[in-house]
């Protein structure tokens, strides 16, 4: 899982010459197709995430000052991982179109190698910017922490690329129903909300997903390798009354095919 | 509100308020809400977000203090933010009615170590800071970076962008968000501070697929270090000259 790359306890491993130069020309290779300014000099380095095992080299572009101007992340057969640009950008006083938006991240996407299919979401950013996202579908399931994320920055420059692609486990040979989901997360909410909570917390979505499992609720992580995403019954609920003054919603999570507890998520 | 700034002072023992120091950063995480008795279910991030919070500021050089459960409370919050240069918190968070008011607010709500969790008003903490600007604040909740959070000007930072210029920076959530995807980001922007400055640390952590459309939103000086210690002893400033 390439999300939350560790850097504090970092397992920096050793970047050989041949992979650093690599990395940098493949850094000096995006910058050239993105038509971004061509850095003083690049460093490089190998980083892995201590959770998954996930490795990327990072090539941070450097100004003659030495401070960094981008840092690119890829993968070690090459595959460009995340790419980002740095300094504030002011908003453009002219606004762009959903399309224009639309048009510019995909060239993004293209040029920097990116493939991106199925429909794009388009969001303006609360700091300024664009995010235009293609979130991967299997078979119609969504992925929801997989696909392709380009942000513009707000005068519609380039501002960052990410791509996000985890194993799948083996799907399920016969699915739960919703019925049975519901059934399941009905049961989880009985017992979690008791006495005047009971009734406060309630279903509002069902959908199929391949998800993460993760240790939200203390349920025990499988022991498929971490990172590994498992199709799941998502169940979203709603809170009410004096409950929503400790959290807004819940996610559930259940596995598929026997819906064993994968975690979820808390709004809090 | 009045009345509870009010016993907010009295907690202070009558005592001259705090200077504000240099390097005291609070860190502030509410498990009690997301976690039994008051909710059937253990939810991890919490402690897990204060975990990083504390070693991000302390990395950063700050003196931290971390509090949840009964430490973390209305009258606790309010007499330390004083002295705070620097404040995280990870809480249910909104733009709350405030009846006294008559008005909403920006705020978050306190541990209290039960689960009945009071509010902090943005207008309680700006009282008890009384113009004191911050240096870095992270406020981990929904809708404490929404376009007109009353929350950033509670801790002397305004709604404003730069590039250069001062040493503070307030970093929130527009609209709603999920603990994993906060976690996610918040886990790169602290580790990330080790070598970038506050916006370039937000910058990548804002490059991630996260799993819900998360929103991130900031204020202040893109490339302040985040190091205490306000205009001095600035060694990573971006740019020469401008500390």
């Amino acid at each position: 899982m390439l999300t939350g790359l560790d850097r504090q306890a970092p397992d920096r491993l050793t970047l050989s010459a041949a992979a650093n130069a690599a990395a940098t020309a493949q850094a000096a290779s995006l910058d050239r197709r993105l038509g971004l300014p061509v850095p003083a000099s690049q460093v490089a380095e190998r980083l892995a995430d201590p959770v998954t095992g996930l490795i990327v080299d990072e090539v941070r572009d450097l100004d003659p000052l030495g401070q960094p101007i981008g840092i690119s992340r890829f993968d070690p057969s090459g595959q460009l991982v995340s790419a980002v640009q740095l300094g504030f950008v002011a908003p453009a006083t002219t606004v762009m179109t959903t399309a224009a938006v639309m048009s510019r991240a995909t060239a993004v996407a293209a040029s920097a190698g990116v493939t991106v299919s199925g429909a794009a979401t388009t969001t303006p950013r609360a700091a300024g910017g664009w995010l235009v996202r293609w979130v991967r579908t299997i078979a119609g399931v969504p992925v929801p922490g997989d696909g392709v994320s380009v942000q513009l920055a707000g005068d519609g420059s380039f501002h960052g690329v990410v791509r996000t692609e985890h194993p799948l486990a083996a799907p399920p040979v016969a699915l739960l129903s919703e019925a049975q989901a519901r059934t399941l997360a009905g049961a989880r909410l009985d017992a979690w909300f008791t006495g005047a909570l009971h009734g406060q917390a309630t279903i509002s979505s069902l959908a199929l997903a391949w998800v993460a499992p993760n240790d939200s609720f203390d349920d025990p992580l499988p022991t498929a390798p971490a990172g590994t995403l498992r199709l799941a019954w998502v169940v979203r609920v709603t809170s009410s009354g004096a409950l929503a003054d400790r959290f807004a919603g819940l996610e559930l999570a259940f596995d598929a095919g026997d819906g064993t507890p994968l975690g979820g998520d808390v709004l809090e | 509100m009045a009345v509870t700034v009010i016993a907010a002072l009295i907690a202070l023992g009558g005592a001259a308020r705090p200077t504000l120091a240099v390097d005291q950063a609070s860190v502030d995480s509410n498990v009690s809400a997301f976690r039994p008795p008051c909710v059937g279910f253990v939810d991890s991030h919490p402690s897990q977000m204060l975990s990083l919070a504390t070693a991000g500021l302390r990395s950063l050089g700050y003196t931290v203090s971390a509090y949840s459960g009964a430490a973390f409370n209305h009258a606790s919050v309010l007499a330390r933010t004083a002295g705070d240069a620097s404040f995280y918190v990870h809480s249910h968070g909104d733009e709350y009615w405030n009846s006294a008011a008559q008005r909403r607010y920006n705020g978050f709500r306190e541990d209290s170590g039960d689960c009945n969790q009071a509010v902090i008003f943005s207008p309680e903490i700006a009282a008890a800071r009384a113009g004191r600007v911050s240096n870095l604040v992270v406020i981990s909740t929904c809708h404490n970076a929404d376009p007109a959070s009353t929350l950033p000007g509670a801790f002397g930072i305004a709604r404003t962008k730069a590039q250069t210029g001062a040493s503070h920076f307030y970093l929130g959530y527009a609209g709603i968000a999920y603990d994993n995807d906060e976690q996610a980001f918040e886990k790169v922007f602290w580790s990330a501070l080790k070598s970038l400055s506050v916006g370039e640390a937000f910058d990548l952590a804002a490059d991630q697929t996260f799993s819900h459309p998360l929103d991130a939103d900031w204020w202040g000086t893109y490339t302040w270090s985040g190091l205490p210690g306000g205009v001095s002893g600035c060694t990573r400033c971006l740019v020469a000259g401008e500390q």
